[in-house]
């Protein structure tokens, strides 16, 4: 069973995956900026170009998250509990992460599968008792 | 009018949002800013990646004011407008 966490989790948590994905999108300018400290061209202007660049980079990512929607689920099993994360791009979903916790040993062995036979494999050629002798 | 009504609690809600998934980005950014000092040897590689580091921290805490400025004024104008369809 499926039961949704309140609503303002699944928005802190998509929330928080932006702004992370905005710290991403700084990288590439970051790395701009210290091949030109290494080449030794650091001066406040470049730094300036590098983090407008960067903001750049940002403000498409940013817009981009808008179409992101976590939805954190809390999952009650016999089995445990757990915990579902699904991110959902443009109302579908493209990332599940679920975690369960082991539960209580009976309930784990209530739901345990009887064991299934398995019958031998079928062998298309029988050899014959004159054949074996 | 009681001074309850003078509170705007979605905007409070939203702020807090946005600050709380901010600080949890910021502190991933500063652990990996201290896992490099420790854990990688002086040199060329270091120094890029404290540079990087930085640079992404900078651009973060400029991001956050900036982010949340912009939506308390759309939600100005949005409080703004229903003010003045109540008014009519």
């Amino acid at each position: 069973m499926r039961r949704p966490l309140p609503f303002w989790l699944s928005e802190t948590a998509g929330t928080f995956l932006r702004y992370l994905a905005v710290g991403i999108s700084f990288i590439p300018a970051g790395l701009l900026y210290s091949v030109a400290v290494l080449a030794g061209w650091d001066h406040w202007l470049v730094g300036l170009v590098c983090l407008g660049l960067g903001f750049a980079t940002a403000s498409v990512v940013w817009k981009k998250g808008e179409h992101w929607e976590v939805r954190i689920m809390r999952q009650e099993q016999r089995t445990g509990q757990g915990a579902t994360v699904l991110l959902w791009v443009r109302e579908r979903p493209w990332v599940q992460v679920s975690a369960t916790s082991p539960g209580q040993p009976e309930a784990r062995e209530a739901v345990t599968p009887a064991p299934v036979y398995k019958p031998p494999p079928i062998r298309l050629y029988q050899p014959t008792i004159a054949e074996h002798q | 009018m009681p001074w309850e009504d003078w509170i705007d609690r979605d905007t409070i809600k939203t702020c807090a949002r946005h600050a709380s998934g901010a600080v949890a980005s910021v502190l991933i950014f500063l652990a990996i800013r201290y896992i490099v000092r420790f854990g990688v040897e002086e040199g060329l590689l270091r120094t890029v990646l404290e540079t990087t580091d930085s640079f992404v921290l900078i651009g973060l805490f400029i991001w956050l004011p900036y982010q949340m400025g912009v939506i308390l004024w759309n939600r100005r104008v949005k409080i703004e407008k229903a003010l003045t369809f109540l008014a009519v």
